[in-house]
């Protein structure tokens, strides 16, 4: 017998818990109001907490709130309504948060693709004309055929992109019943709108879960989940703000190790996130088993398949697995397991880079990808073939404890864990090249390096021991319950969940009551923030004239960015530069002309200036000052009359006003990517225009130098200086090196050829009577730059004869730079930006009163 | 009854003998959760789906190689049942 909607009654479980509408006694009405009360206290400090520590994106914060008020009234509600509920709030969360015209475009296509499986026509051809709807739409997607659909076409993906396979299969099954209300709340279920990456559930088991246990047992489990989800998140932001390192700035043992645990470890954010959703669809009713199992102590490669996403595992089997199997079982049960879980491995490549697509709007084809999975389909496959052939105990009736069998499970979840970590480092490895010269620095091991190491390692295998032998808790099947027993573990599983959620809320920042250390304080303010770490920082600054997607894929932060992107945000950067095959490797197009994504027009001279036109001679009584730097100063995303360099050079002159030719000009040779190499090398051409003065306009130069020469040697261009011939020597540079792995080995040099440069062109404005001044921006995006570089780089200068123009107080009056960024994935400086440098640049010359003197001064104004 | 009986006797053993080696067999009741509690894995479930369709002479299907058909060795006897009266 089964309820109407579908749950299974259970054996002693009340009529009110299991959300019947009863007469029953005031004492059970007593204890429902109580349990409920104690769920409500709960989700309201769950939700203080996701609000204080800003979990996840903001859609997910607002809406947390309708899901607070849906659960309560779901509950109250008649059993009978409460799926047609959970349906309409799941339409209303859309709304909400895609707008009515949005919604309903999503809506529309999702509705069809339902009616289309359930015409009156042949299973198949239903299915193929599924097929075709979706090809459809799958050329709609890359050709933008309906721009309103560009944001959501990742979110409509994810509602049916492996929905409609189970929906179908269990349709073909005849497995599970089928209704609108069960179609409308299984695809558009509400947490889905605001976590387009979202596991895979079963439509089986979705409605086989539905209140199949006691109601406020499934609500706690919820709670407890939705905790454990935001602390998983919370470790995941301490992890990747404070403990990730670049891979190309590992140089030991100890910062290999540290690189591969940090690098799986990010997955925490999957993990978590796939706790808040199922979590939040219990408070609904939907009593799912867990997604997850104590993936990091996994002892064998079967035994990490059956832990790590296994809502992904079950539907690999349930979809590939067992109907393959059971198609060729008759050529031998070894042969049969062997080819279905090779197909099955197969088919998980193909179907993530199918996700990839509709997600990020490409298919993921890589040789980590390939690699990856095939790596682990061995594993998997010879773990497979032996646990068939052998018999063995997978999972004993009562725990038998030996010290023969206890240690081997801490061994091989040591030797699993640090397997798994290799493999993940290869999985997101920008090369082969890259990742090898990483695995080579484990050479340089310290003391140190190997105690620590062994302890964690050590600590692994205590904990294997301690929580290892556990197995995935499901929920897909109908146990007996004793109330009291239920009812006990409800009351436990309550304080302890409310409990650490108020830990939560009160380790706020701004709540907490006991004074932290300024850098307790600095951490806690980062893990109460989304901002991206130094190595993320680093990576969108190189990302303006790259596609970074590649090496980017599973870097979820840096993903969510990119996918935001107007078609056209960069196109200045990477459609108005040529190359011809010598260094500097590009310059800008002469008498380019363009429209920004802004509207403001961006142009370049026919001499390939970033500017207005001027003559080559410089005009009677004109003093002419060269501009050389880097994107910053190219003004890459601002307009031409939103550019510092235009604001200085206009106020320059309104203090003449009346002169003609006007007294001041600046001409600005800035192009994107231009080091200090760069600048050096365009001198030639600079001085053809005879400047009076050279500005060397910084913002990065450690980096960039390195950058520099390394994709120099990557890409194989002639080095024509000696020094830099024999830096690219001695850090072991070979051409045709990826850019990574040159940059990586020039880290050691940057000061030197920092140094070098600024002395050589000290010295060719020396030999011209060109007075060098050297000015410095602030980052927008790393304000430590300013206390670990800026005073080397300012002596190197100095030293070299620049006066100094240190313009780093230009943002002291903003509080939020990221207000300063020309968009929210670009640290440029934008319009104000600009004007704020630029107000800053016109005091600094001004005070240098550069007309006057006839002679170079050194040191800062 | 008794063929009830002889069917989870049957099962019963084998999931023992496979499965459970060493266990104590009062531990195993026809309630006792296999798929849910680990006990049979998915190597594990093919592995008893071969038997069943050997010993009993019966044919499942893939979608019946599920928590719902064969989660205790009572759903096992059900399934098997009905199996044989299907033929």
């Amino acid at each position: 017998m089964s309820t109407e909607t579908g749950a299974i009654p259970l054996e002693g479980a009340s009529p009110v818990a299991a959300g019947k509408r009863v007469l029953a006694l005031p004492i059970e009405w007593w204890d429902g109001g109580v349990r409920m009360a104690a769920v409500a206290g709960q989700l309201a400090l769950v939700t203080l907490a996701i609000q204080a520590w800003q979990i996840d994106n903001r859609a997910f914060r607002w809406n947390f709130l309708l899901v607070c008020v849906g659960f309560v009234v779901n509950h109250y509600l008649p059993a009978r309504l409460r799926l047609p509920f959970f349906a309409t709030l799941s339409v209303v969360a859309l709304g909400s948060l895609l707008g009515l015209a949005h919604a309903a475009w999503l809506m529309s296509i999702g509705l069809a693709l339902i009616v289309t499986a359930h015409l009156p026509i042949a299973f198949w051809a239903r299915v193929a004309l599924l097929g075709v709807f979706g090809v459809v739409l799958a050329v709609m997607r890359q050709a933008g055929t309906i721009p309103a659909l560009g944001g959501l076409w990742p979110i409509l993906g994810s509602m049916f992109m492996f929905r409609l396979i189970i929906y179908m299969y269990d349709m073909r099954t005849g497995n599970a019943p089928f209704g609108p209300w069960r179609a409308l709340a299984y695809f558009f279920m509400i947490p889905n709108a605001f976590f387009p990456l979202y596991p895979i559930i079963d439509y089986k088991t979705f409605n086989r879960t539905y209140y199949n246990r006691e109601a406020f047992g499934i609500y706690q489990k919820g709670i407890d989940w939705i905790v454990r989800g935001i602390i998983q998140l919370l470790l995941y932001r301490f992890i990747y703000q404070n403990l990730m390192i670049d891979p190309q700035a590992v140089s030991n043992l100890g910062e290999l190790a540290r690189f591969l645990v940090t690098n799986f470890l990010l997955y925490l954010r999957i993990s978590g996130n796939f706790h808040l959703i199922v979590g939040i669809l219990h408070l609904f009713g939907f009593n799912l088993s867990e997604t997850h199992h104590k993936y990091l102590l996994s002892s064998s490669f079967t035994d990490f398949w059956r832990r790590i996403n296994i809502y992904w595992k079950d539907f690999i089997q349930k979809i590939f697995f067992f109907p393959v199997y059971f198609r060729i079982k008759k050529r031998g049960e070894l042969y049969g397991i062997a080819v279905a879980t090779c197909l099955a491995f197969f088919a998980t490549w193909v179907l993530h880079s199918y996700q990839w697509f509709w997600l990020r709007g490409r298919f993921l084809l890589t040789w980590q990808d390939v690699s990856f999975w095939a790596i682990l389909a061995l594993g998997v496959l010879v773990n497979v073939l032996y646990e068939a052939k052998t018999t063995r105990k997978r999972q004993a009736l009562k725990v038998h404890r030996t010290w023969r069998g206890e240690l081997s499970r801490a061994l091989r979840t040591i030797a699993m864990f640090t397997f798994i970590c290799l493999l993940w480092s290869l999985w997101n490895a920008a090369s082969l090249e890259e990742w090898l010269t990483m695995l080579g620095m484990a050479r340089y091991a310290s003391a140190g390096d190997v105690a620590w190491i062994a302890g964690g390692l050590a600590l692994l295998g205590v904990a294997a021991v301690l929580w290892g032998a556990s197995t995935s808790e499901r929920t897909d099947a109908p146990v007996k319950v004793n109330e009291a027993v239920a009812r006990r573990e409800f009351w436990l599983s309550a304080l302890q969940s409310g409990g650490l959620a108020l830990a939560l809320v009160l380790a706020d920042r701004n709540i907490m009551l006991l004074s932290p250390t300024p850098e307790v304080a600095d951490v806690l303010t980062r893990l109460a923030s989304n901002q991206l770490n130094e190595q993320d920082l680093a990576r969108l600054e190189r990302g303006y004239y790259e596609s970074l997607l590649d090496e980017q894929r599973f870097n979820p932060e840096l993903g969510e960015l990119y996918t935001a992107r107007p078609a056209n945000w960069n196109q200045a950067a990477l459609n108005q530069t040529r190359s011809d095959g010598r260094f500097p490797r590009s310059e800008y197009i002469p008498s380019q002309s363009i429209k920004l994504a802004s509207g403001a027009i961006w142009t370049t001279n026919r001499y390939g200036m970033r500017d207005r036109h001027y003559d080559q001679a410089k005009p009677p009584g004109t003093y002419r000052i060269a501009l050389v730097g880097d994107s910053n100063a190219a003004g890459l995303h601002v307009g031409d009359q939103e550019l510092f360099e235009y604001l200085v050079e206009k106020r320059l002159n309104q203090d003449a006003a009346g002169a003609d030719p006007p007294p001041w000009q600046i001409l600005n040779f800035s192009c994107s990517s231009y080091g200090l190499y760069s600048r050096l090398k365009i001198l030639p051409k600079v001085f053809e225009f005879s400047p009076d003065a050279l500005l060397c306009v910084s913002v990065n130069d450690w980096h960039w130098v390195v950058r520099d020469v390394g994709r120099c040697v990557a890409d194989r261009l002639e080095i024509p200086d000696p020094f830099v011939r024999d830096v690219v020597k001695r850090a072991g540079l070979e051409p045709g090196m990826s850019t990574r792995v040159c940059e990586h080995r020039l880290q050691p040099f940057r000061h030197e050829l920092t140094q070098w440069c600024y002395r050589q062109m000290g010295e060719e404005c020396r030999q011209r009577g060109v007075r060098p001044l050297a000015a410095f921006l602030p980052r927008l995006d790393d304000r430590n730059w300013e206390v670990e570089q800026l005073p080397a780089l300012k002596r190197a200068a100095q030293d070299a004869g620049f006066t100094v123009l240190d313009l780093t107080a230009a943002y002291e009056k903003v509080e939020d730079r990221q207000e300063l960024w020309a968009w929210r994935w670009d640290a440029h400086p934008n319009a104000a930006a600009h004007q704020l440098i630029g107000d800053l640049l016109y005091k600094k010359l001004q005070a240098l009163n550069l007309r006057s003197t006839s002679e170079p001064a050194q040191g800062s104004p | 009854m008794a063929a009830d009986e002889s069917i989870a006797a049957t099962v019963k053993k084998y999931v023992l003998d496979e499965f459970l080696p060493g266990e104590n067999p009062d531990e195993l009741t026809a309630d006792t959760p296999l798929i849910t509690t680990g006990i049979l894995d998915s190597v594990g479930t093919l592995k008893l789906v071969a038997f069943l369709e050997e010993r009993f002479n019966i044919g499942l299907a893939a979608h019946e190689a599920d928590v719902e058909y064969l989660n205790t060795i009572g759903d096992i006897v059900k399934l098997v049942e009905s199996k044989q009266k299907g033929r």
